[in-house]
């Protein structure tokens, strides 16, 4: 196939050009956006149609992309060709509204009849993909080198896959490996795992539950065990919860009262008893006291007829002698008026001497006033030595009055010698007197001296005789009471009396202590009976809590068993109390782990909820995660069998094509690389050395040198002797000079094919006229 | 001897949470078996028999208490039931101190044990369930002690984590009745073995008929039937499409679909056949058209595959429908594939 000529209506910028390729190689020069693509589009609108894609715009809508605006009816063009040796004309009106399409012959104008309007159906090799994909080269220039690797790759598969079909087995497998990815996430968003570990944990947590509730059912059992110990322990202390042991020492105390009264009427008993004998023996010989008393009345009597008696003979001899005095006593008084007047001298004599007494106290004082004015003067006199003055008269003053004092002592001396002789005269007449009357009597006294002895006498006699008889009587009174005397007997009957009062006094006490005593008794029996009644209960209490009597034959036991029995009791009691201490901590710490438990098993949450939850989840999960995996294992079941077809169709051309490739390789790169293959992955290897080395890691310009080679394979290898031309669209804007000038010998090679190659350089120009090659030249202009 | 074999009632449960008829579920279920218990009362019924799973968790002491008073309600009716695998009597469960109404029996052992009424010369044996699961063969062995006796197991589970059970063994075990709970499917071992199944359905995979088992055994006799009874059920609707088939026409016929079926019950949908390869279905848009619990889209993109193997014949589109076609693996994965790869080599995404 050969392009003859190319009109152009109105087409992007072009508009009414046309343009006549020559055979072989033909350089279609201008600058950029001078419309060469533009002319490579309008081939391809030539050969598959250009139709405004349904829907909404896209990059690929070249129908919009090259409408003329302004003249949308002259959107046509013409393409004259050459195909097996005949000549044809392809018609086309683009304007959506006009469109239209004819093929002729142009030797016979006989019309042919494509269907769909695409060159395919006359040339059947010439798919629009194939087209695309070996014909037409597009500019690459931009593109980096990883893309570049990939973007061969793809072709490459394309083209050793699809042969003549328009199919892409690489986008196909890439949309299964998509497909694959999207189940395969499917797969793990389900999260099956980790909702079964959840799950799991769940059981775990709902076993721990349980077993936390077991626990605490457990403790529950112990606690109240403990507490039931905790009640038997404290029933043991009955004693202590009725408040016993405070009551024992109360008791004790009440007992020691009691005992101590006890005592103390046991002892006032025997003091009673006592007096009651002391009261007795006060009662022996109380009866002697009558017979004394009366005795005692009769030797009074006795006594008072003797004393009576007596004075009788008494009176009688004093009135005989008073009788005989009277005879004799007017002598008697006689001489007592002798005596008065012996009295009535004396005091004339004792007034006499009275006066002579005073005469001389007076001549004492005279004496005395002499001496002390005559002394005292003579002294003064001396002492103012001759001169007249006050002191020398002071003295003869004192001298004078010296001298008159001594005057009136001689007249005092005078007198008293007078006195004193009267005085003894008297008293010489008084003696001679008192001498005369002391004779007289002298005899007067004998003679009443002898009549008074006689009557005496007589008297004497009478009293003896009464004495002998009053002493009989006296005998016959006490000899029956063995009394000495009337004394004894008085004594005697003094000391009964007083044992009788005593003895009343003590049977008074008697009856008071008695009663006292009584009294008291009867108070100590109810106290007794009390605190036995008291005791008893404490002991059926003790009996109770198995600690035996304490009231032991019934009798009050001492308050030193008591205090004992309490002593013990509180041992046990604060045993007791340590042992409910011991149990309440106990209960405590199992209560609070209890609690603790409590707390852990109210913080689980619903369990059951979050269990059957989880399960749904899981389940939904599950069918997910199976039904991708159904879906899983036919996306395998696709790609693998695609991917098979893939290898076996490469495998099937493989070798040809190497070979092919590898004398395109040499002749591009100018021998720089002689062999090239595609391998199993289609990927091009090239020789490099003694290895193949995959053609991504060459240069950039080595890489596009293979494209070139593997385009130029392809083509001839699809269209076999079709020698469909061969579109270049800015391949070389990589090669450096050497490497073009190979490439444009290898285009020029290609003898049978037509070459459009599109360029915005002037280089190939240069490089091709250098080389003296064939070739057409197009200018190109922007109309 | 005139019998109700129930179980696996779920009280408590609420089903497909989130959607809009969950919570009147939950309700239901109460009230599907207030109903069941009115029936015992109108029927005479001498023994309810309660298969395990009467609760769906640990019931609360309120919900006890609730149930009691409708089993007091019919107190010529003996009760008998036992805790299954999700009731089970945990240490915490109120099961363990619940005081039951006179008529009540409830076989809490973790061994059999059994119960016996004179008055209909029946003895029930069971055993509750104490641990989620059970993998002992408890019920191996068990046989009746008095032959003269009409003898029922109540059970549950017979599945390996839930007690598995020689089903030979129990059927030559002496029994008169086995009553099974555990699966939800109504099923039978033989006529004597029965599997109540879940008295109100709980899941869309548990479609068709739910109800109870009523029976009469005496001398002589023995006659077990399934009454239907559930309030509602969950319907499978297959839509089979194809190229004709557009969004519009799919609708309506789920709507005729849904009408027919009562729209009351709950549908899972599954969409299949051969679709308009240029058409998807908007199955958000189904969803309103009733209690639809799930749509699955399982329908293909409509390909001639005879035509395209002829038309690519010496392509890779017709060696990949050859190959397949080839391929020894069953059916409905080869024809996955088919599509898959197909789908893929002409471009299209599925």
């Amino acid at each position: 196939m050969r392009i003859l000529k190319l009109r152009i209506g109105h087409f992007g910028k072009l508009h009414n050009c046309e343009y006549e390729p020559g055979r072989g190689l033909n350089l279609i020069c201008g600058e950029n956006e001078s419309g060469k693509s533009t002319i490579h589009a309008f081939i391809r609108a030539m050969l598959f149609g250009l139709d405004k894609p349904r829907g909404r715009a896209s990059k690929e809508d070249m129908y919009t992309r090259y409408l003329p605006w302004d003249t949308p009816g002259a959107y046509q063009g013409s393409m004259d060709f050459e195909y097996d040796g005949k000549e044809y004309r392809i018609t086309r009106v683009f304007y959506q509204k006009e469109k239209a399409f004819s093929m002729t012959e142009l030797s016979t104008g006989k019309e042919i009849k494509l269907a769909d309007g695409k060159i395919t159906s006359f040339i059947p090799q010439l798919t629009e993909s194939a087209y695309r994909n070996t014909v037409s080269l597009q500019q690459l220039h931009v593109r980096t080198e990883a893309m570049l690797a990939e973007e061969v790759r793809n072709h490459l598969a394309n083209l050793t896959t699809a042969k003549s079909a328009e199919v892409d087995v690489s986008a196909a497998i890439n949309i299964l490996n998509t497909e694959k990815k999207k189940y395969k996430q499917l797969q793990v968003s389900a999260r099956c795992e980790e909702l079964e570990e959840e799950y799991e944990a769940l059981l775990e947590k709902e076993q721990k539950f349980n077993r936390l509730a077991q626990e605490s059912e457990e403790l529950a059992g112990v606690i109240s065990g403990l507490e039931k110990e905790k009640e038997k322990t404290a029933a043991q202390d009955v004693l202590a919860n009725a408040s016993v042991i405070g009551q024992l020492p109360v008791m004790a105390e009440k007992l020691r009262g009691l005992h101590e009264e006890s005592e103390r009427l046991q002892r006032e008993a025997g003091q009673i008893k006592e007096s009651r004998e002391k009261c007795n023996e006060l009662a022996d010989g109380l009866e002697r006291l009558p017979l004394l008393d009366a005795a005692a009345v009769n030797l009074d009597k006795l006594y008072e007829d003797s004393r009576r008696k007596t004075e009788e003979i008494n009176r009688t001899a004093e009135e005989r002698l008073s009788a005989l005095t009277s005879g004799i006593g007017e002598s008697v008084s006689e001489d007592g008026c002798g005596q008065a007047f012996e009295n009535g001298d004396d005091d004339e004599i004792a007034g006499m001497k009275a006066n002579a007494e005073t005469v001389a106290v007076k001549k004492k004082r005279m004496a005395s006033l002499t001496l002390i004015g005559l002394g005292l003067g003579g002294a003064v006199c001396a002492v103012s030595n001759n001169r007249w003055s006050i002191g020398l008269y002071i003295g003869v003053i004192l001298i004078v009055a010296g001298l008159i004092a001594f005057l009136f002592m001689y007249l005092n001396s005078k007198e008293l010698k007078k006195l004193l002789g009267n005085i003894s005269e008297l008293e010489k007449s008084r003696k001679s007197e008192r001498e005369r009357q002391q004779e007289e009597r002298i005899r007067r006294m004998t003679r009443l001296q002898q009549e008074t002895a006689s009557i005496n006498n007589e008297r004497q006699k009478q009293l003896t005789y009464l004495q002998g008889v009053t002493e009989g009587q006296e005998k016959a009174v006490l000899e029956p009471l063995y009394a000495a005397s009337l004394g004894e007997v008085r004594e005697e009957a003094e000391e009964l009396r007083k044992k009788a009062v005593l003895k009343e006094q003590l049977e008074e006490q008697l009856v008071r202590a008695s009663a006292e005593y009584e009294k008291r008794t009867a108070i100590y029996e109810t106290q007794k009976s009390a605190l036995s009644e008291e005791l008893y209960k404490v002991a059926a209490k003790l009996g109770e809590a198995g600690m035996g009597s304490i009231v032991p034959d019934g009798a009050l036991p001492t308050a030193e068993v008591i205090l004992e029995l309490h002593r013990q009791l509180a041992r046990r009691h604060a045993g007791v109390l340590a042992e409910a201490e011991r149990l309440d901590s106990e209960i405590n710490a199992r209560k609070n782990e209890r609690e603790r438990i409590e707390w852990e098993i109210d913080h689980m949450g619903d369990i059951g909820a979050e269990l059957d939850d989880k399960k749904q989840e899981l389940k939904n999960a599950r069918g997910m995660y199976d039904s991708a995996a159904v879906q899983l294992e036919a996306i395998e079941l696709a790609l693998k069998t695609a991917t098979a077809l893939s290898d076996e169709i490469h495998d099937s051309f493989g070798a040809p094509f190497n070979r092919l490739l590898s004398k395109l390789a040499a002749e591009v790169t100018d021998g720089r690389y002689t062999e090239a293959r595609v391998n199993k992955d289609l990927q091009i290897e090239v020789m490099d050395g003694l290895d193949y080395v995959s053609v991504d890691k060459l240069s950039t310009g080595a890489v596009e040198q293979m494209y070139l080679a593997l385009r130029l394979a392809v083509s001839e290898l699809f269209f076999e002797n079709e020698n469909i031309p061969l579109i270049l669209d800015e391949c070389f804007a990589y090669y450096d000079g050497k490497r073009l000038a190979a490439a444009l010998k290898a285009l020029c090679s290609q003898e049978n094919r037509q070459i459009l190659l599109f360029t915005c350089h002037e280089r190939e120009k240069r490089i091709l006229d250098e080389s003296g090659a064939v070739y057409t030249y197009i200018g190109c202009r922007e109309a | 001897m005139r019998f109700i074999h129930t179980g696996d009632i779920h009280l408590g449960m609420q089903p497909d949470k989130g959607k809009s008829w969950s919570e009147q579920r939950a309700g239901e279920i109460w009230e599907s078996f207030g109903d069941l218990i009115g029936i015992c009362r109108n029927e005479n019924t001498e023994l309810l028999l309660i298969a395990g799973d009467l609760f769906h968790k640990q019931p609360t002491v309120r919900e006890l208490k609730e149930l009691n008073s409708l089993f007091s309600s019919v107190p010529s009716t003996r009760i008998v039931l036992i805790a299954g695998n999700h009731d089970y009597i945990s240490a915490r469960s109120p099961y363990n101190t619940f005081e039951w109404a006179s008529n009540v029996t409830m076989l809490k052992s973790e061994l059999p044990e059994s119960v016996y009424f004179e008055e209909i010369n029946t003895e029930v044996y069971g055993l509750s369930y104490h641990t989620r699961e059970i993998r002992e063969r408890l019920y191996d062995g068990l046989k009746p002690e008095h032959p003269e006796r009409i003898n029922i197991l109540l059970a549950h589970g017979g599945e390996p984590n839930d007690i598995p059970v020689d089903k030979k063994e129990l059927a030559a075990a002496g029994f008169d009745y086995v009553a099974f709970g555990h699966l939800h499917k109504p099923q039978d071992v033989n006529e004597r073995i029965r599997y109540c199944g879940s008295f109100e359905p709980l899941d869309k995979n548990e479609t068709g008929e739910r109800g109870y088992i009523r029976g009469e055994i005496g001398e002589g006799v023995f006659f077990s039937e399934f009454v239907p009874h559930s309030v509602r059920q969950y319907v499978r609707a297959e839509l089979e499409v194809s190229a004709a088939t557009t969004s519009v026409l799919l609708k309506e016929e789920l709507k005729g679909f849904i009408a027919a079926k009562g729209s009351n019950n709950i549908f899972s949908v599954n969409i299949k056949g051969f679709r308009d390869p240029d058409i998807a279905f908007d199955t958000a848009e189904l969803e309103g058209l009733g209690n639809i619990v799930e749509i699955t889209d399982e329908s293909v993109p409509e390909y001639d595959f005879d035509a395209l193997e002829r038309d690519n014949a010496d392509n890779i589109i017709g060696m990949y429908i050859r190959k397949i076609k080839e391929e020894s693996a069953d059916e409905v994965l080869r024809t996955r594939a088919l599509y898959l790869g197909v789908q893929a080599l002409l471009g299209q995404k599925p």
